[in-house]
């Protein structure tokens, strides 16, 4: 082997030692929660349908499906049927968990006899041209937990994450769909959110 | 043809004036209904645009208004604060992916479902109370012959959940739905005598029973029938007489506290709001073109909200205003 040939075996090698390197650099999920304060043991809580703020319709009512999906049976909380959910909203007319009054939590905690209710909303959610992937995912995700209680948001987590974001070279590594990219989003808050109630 | 398009032009910019001169004509009484309230929000930090259509639940105490130019549902409280507002998806016509429409009309039944017209499908939409779509109602497969090509063009509902559906197209017709939504019969048809069933309707209230039509072209404008279709009467010309109309674009029933019954009908070039009594006679008109609060800029939607209490939506104005009755 020529001392050329080495060089650019080198040059290949380094550049997928950086490419592996930098795949998984960049924190998607940012959560914080309120200091001091003590999450309720095995509590009960209500995952309010998300608000759609994206032009796609019902990428919300997915983005909610996953929340309840990959909530329900985990241990740490019990997840409210989403139907109890569902009639109750309806009952009380409340269609947005974007701006809650506290009359409204009140009534919702009340009727559900929730001690969380878990809102959020999807900002962005969409696939745009690559010149590898052919589709990029973009995906935004806000969620918050309401005490039902207090009426206070003791937690919150902030999700945006980009398909490519873990991509290595030529797509490799890369997610495809933002069905599968929000599915790990959710995935991830759902468990940070479940270690609040270790 | 440039001088038909500029002639139809100056027409158009003359309408207000001709309106304002039928309006004198009128006898407007401006004590008739006072303004209570105003809002130009769409619900999503902008602003209103071309909103067609107004109905108010009173169960709720929510008034729903299509806004068809920003192509959402808005809906707002009493005091027309919004407090919720979703753009309306149809399915398209020719590939069958789900594109922004242009609601119509909406109104709301008793679990808080929306049934949704929308000018780009044929369809009724049936919306949960937050709106999303869980049903598509095909006026050809109610009718048995998915053949036929209508399009559903109006809809109204009553207190028990029975839904009243004027349709276009092949047949022109009003199809009587249960509260599940079951056809249970086709009724105010379209045939060769249109003196006494609809010939293109324009606008459709119902209460107490009854059911008014306003036509589009022809003459009687306003047409009264009970819930089986049967013709009871029917009142206005297309003249100036001030017992006339000339676009009756919407319309509702209204019974007083004295149980006496008359019907508020929007004449949207003439821009006024007429109240006409049972025998056709003219109580009151109000309202006259004007951007000023009470007055009124293309009137397109009426809702009644109990208490004397009535909400209009207007068009071109892009505004919502409520007003109380004297």
């Amino acid at each position: 082997m020529s001392s050329a040939q080495l060089h650019a075996l080198h040059a290949v090698g380094l550049i997928v030692a950086i490419a592996t390197i930098m795949q998984g650099c960049g924190a998607p999920l940012a959560t914080r929660h309120t200091q001091g304060t003590v999450f309720s043991a095995n509590p009960k809580i209500a995952v309010l349908p998300f608000d759609n703020y994206t032009d796609q319709d019902m990428v919300s009512a997915k983005i909610t499906e996953y929340f309840q999906v990959t909530m329900a049976g985990r241990p740490g909380f019990t997840v409210i049927e989403n139907g109890t959910t569902f009639e109750a909203l309806r009952r009380l007319r409340i269609r947005s968990a974007t701006v809650l009054r506290k009359g409204q939590i009140d009534s919702l905690a009340q009727a559900l006899q929730a001690d969380y209710l878990l809102a959020g909303s999807v900002l962005e959610y969409r696939e745009v041209g690559d010149k590898f992937l052919i589709k990029i995912p973009q995906v935004s995700i806000n969620a918050r937990l309401i005490d039902g209680k207090t009426g206070a948001t003791v937690w919150t987590g902030v999700s945006n994450d980009s398909g490519d974001r873990k991509e290595s070279l030529f797509g490799l590594g890369a997610i495809k769909s933002a069905d599968e990219l929000s599915r790990k989003m959710v995935e991830s808050m759902v468990q940070n959110l479940q270690a609040l109630f270790r | 043809m440039l001088l038909l398009l500029r002639l139809s032009g100056i027409l158009l910019m003359l309408l207000p004036a001709v309106a304002l001169a039928q309006g004198a004509a009128l006898k407007m009484d401006p004590d008739a209904a006072i303004f209570t309230a105003m809002t130009y929000d769409n619900g999503a930090d902008g602003s209103l645009s071309s909103p067609g259509f107004a109905f108010f639940d009173k169960r709720a105490g929510e008034l729903f208004v299509a806004a068809t130019g920003n192509r959402r549902i808005v809906i707002y409280d009493f005091d027309l604060i919004p407090k919720f507002a979703f753009r309306h998806f149809v399915r398209d016509r020719k590939g069958g992916r789900m594109v922004l429409g242009e609601p119509k009309a909406v109104v709301v039944n008793s679990q808080g479902d929306m049934l949704v017209i929308d000018n780009l499908a044929d369809y009724v939409d049936i919306l949960d109370f937050r709106g999303k779509s869980f049903q598509q109602l095909y006026p050809n497969r109610l009718l048995g012959d998915t053949t036929l090509k209508i399009k559903a063009d109006l809809i109204a509902i009553d207190d028990n959940d029975n839904v009243y559906l004027a349709v276009v197209g092949d047949i022109t017709a009003v199809l009587a739905l249960d509260r599940d939504l079951n056809l249970k019969r086709r009724i105010i048809e379209r045939t060769a005598d249109s003196t006494t069933v609809i010939g293109g309707p324009l606008a459709m209230a119902v209460s107490d029973s009854l059911i008014l039509l306003t036509e589009f072209r022809e003459a009687p404008v306003l047409k009264l029938f009970d819930t089986t279709g049967r013709y009871l009467g029917g009142f206005g010309g297309r003249e100036i007489a001030k017992e006339d109309f000339s676009m009756a674009v919407a319309a509702t029933i209204y019974r007083d506290s004295t149980g006496s019954l008359s019907f508020f009908v929007v004449d949207a070039l003439r821009q006024v709001i007429k109240r006409v009594a049972v025998d056709g006679s003219l109580i009151a008109s109000f309202g006259g073109y004007g951007r000023y609060p009470g007055a009124l800029s293309y009137p397109s939607g009426l809702a009644y909200a109990g208490n004397g209490q009535f909400f209009v939506v207007e068009r071109v104005g892009a505004r919502i205003q409520r007003f109380s009755i004297r």
